[in-house]
This record gives C-alpha cells, structure tokens and sequence, in this order.
C-alpha cells in the first residue's frame, strides 16, 4: 500500500507534500536514536516529535511518512523542510494505539 | 579502491536547526552516485548520528567525508570536552544529554551503538579537553 492509499483509508489530515513511496510496515518511538537504529526503511512513523530533527531522522532513516497522532501539530518551519525534503507528514485525532491497530489491519 | 570525492563540511555547536545539514548533503551525492539504497541508509544513520554528537556534545567540529567506488569513509572530528570513557560510552542506554537535549528527542543513549551496528569498521579516538574523532567505514557489498 502507497502513502496516500493509506492516508485516505486512516483518514488523516495531510500538513506537508513528499515522495508517494510503499509502506511496508509501522514503528512508534519518540526517541529519534531508537528511531534510526530500530526503524526498517519504509515504515510509517507515529511520534509527536516535531522538531527540524524529526524530519532529518525520517529522511535518513527511508521512513516513508510520518503521523502525528492526538491533533499533534508541527510548526511552519518544520512543514516547510518536509516539503523541502519530499516527506509527507500527516495528522490524525486518534492515539498512535489507535492508529497502530488500524495500521497492522491495512497492510 | 580508487576514489571517488571527497567532501569536507563545517558543523557548527548547538546548532540544531541546521543539524543534520552535512549528512542530508553527503545523502543526496550518494543518491546521485547510484549507490544501493541500503548502503546509502547505513551511511546516512551512521553518519548523522556522528554529527548530531558533534552538534550536542562536542562543540561542534569537521566532516570529512571520501567516497570510494566500493565504500564511504566519514571522519567527524572535533574539539569538545572529550569521552572520559569510551566502553562506558559506547553501551546502549548511556547518555550525558541535558533535559533541554531530551525534549529535542536526543539523549536514548543510543547513537554510538547505532554507529557501531551500521558500520563495517569503526573506530572511535577521545582524549579529554582534546576532542573525539570518530572513523567510521561503510561498505557497498557487505
Ligand atoms: N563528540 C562527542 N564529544 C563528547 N562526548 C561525546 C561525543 N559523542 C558522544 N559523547 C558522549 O557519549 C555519550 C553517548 O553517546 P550516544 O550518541 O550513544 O548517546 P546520546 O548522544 O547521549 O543520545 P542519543 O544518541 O541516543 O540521542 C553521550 O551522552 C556523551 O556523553
Ligand atoms: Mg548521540
């Protein structure tokens, strides 16, 4: 399934445009050396990290999109480097359990 | 082994908006050079944890980064306030990184250990009140 297949079946809100890649599978940590050392390329990633360095660790790691969950918003700076950077970055109410559970149903 | 290019950056301290700045480059010329896509990912993980180090902890510091046909070298190297010891360092878990750091989403402890396990050679030199200098070696067909 692509990004945007996905995003339109978990019907979130889409803050920055990127690359339509395949998502293979999900990983959730807020920790962004977790994240590099334990992330698979093409992963979805759910955090509420949402700092400049949260899109440079996506873009590092091939994360194909990334969520924030629970109406998490970025700032504008950080929108704009994701779509300098090709890395679409969504927003959704539900809990990053919620959306884990829907996720693992999808792919 | 003929080599390819090399590539020289200046990453300043404290720096975290442009922080990432020197990998996303050297990223973007591999990309270009056609290496494989999981080389290119070892090389980017490794070295932007390298350099976020350099960023957080060391003061700042140089990348200099040569590009083989079959390998990438990256040697960061700074000036900081040194690793009084490096084993203790190199465990999964062990940081020195202040509040303010962690709220960045640094500070798992984890970044060395993430260096070692992308890297085919590592190699990792401190002295304190001197500096660090970290050698890391990526292989394309390994
Ligand atoms: N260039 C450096 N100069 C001085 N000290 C360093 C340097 N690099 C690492 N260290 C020391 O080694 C510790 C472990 O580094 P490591 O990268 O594994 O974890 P971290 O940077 O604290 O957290 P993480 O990388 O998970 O965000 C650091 O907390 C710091 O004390
Ligand atoms: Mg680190």
């Amino acid at each position: 399934m692509t990004v945007t297949q996905l995003a339109e079946k978990l019907e979130l809100k889409k803050l920055s445009n990127g690359e339509d890649k395949e998502v293979n599978s999900c990983y959730i940590s807020d920790l962004l050396s977790r994240v590099l050392g334990g992330c698979s390329p093409n992963d979805v990633w759910i955090t509420v990290q949402t700092s400049l360095n949260m899109v440079a660790v996506a873009v590092m790691a091939d994360i194909s999109f990334v969520i924030l969950p629970e109406d998490v918003t970025a700032p504008v700076n950080v929108i704009l480097k994701a779509n300098d950077e090709g890395l679409p970055v969504y927003s959704s109410s539900k809990s990053a359990y919620e959306l884990a559970l829907l996720i693992g149903d999808l792919l | 082994m003929s080599q390819v290019l090399t590539q020289k950056y200046v990453v300043g301290a404290d720096d975290f908006a442009a922080a990432g700045a020197a990998s996303a480059a050297v990223k973007k010329t591999l990309k270009q050079l056609n290496f494989p896509v999981d080389f290119i990912r070892r090389a980017s993980i490794a070295m932007y944890e390298g350099e976020i180090n350099m960023v957080i902890h060391g003061g700042g510091g140089v990348a200099s980064v040569e590009i083989y046909e079959d390998c990438v070298k990256i040697i960061l190297t700074d000036k900081g306030p040194g690793i009084p010891d490096i084993e203790q360092a190199m465990q999964e878990g062990y940081s020195t990184a202040t509040d303010s750091i962690r709220e960045l989403g640094f500070g798992a402890g984890m970044g060395l250990p993430n260096i070692k396990k992308q890297s085919d050679d590592f190699e990792i030199t401190s002295e304190v009140d001197k500096g660090t200098t970290l050698i890391i070696t990526i292989n394309s067909n390994s």
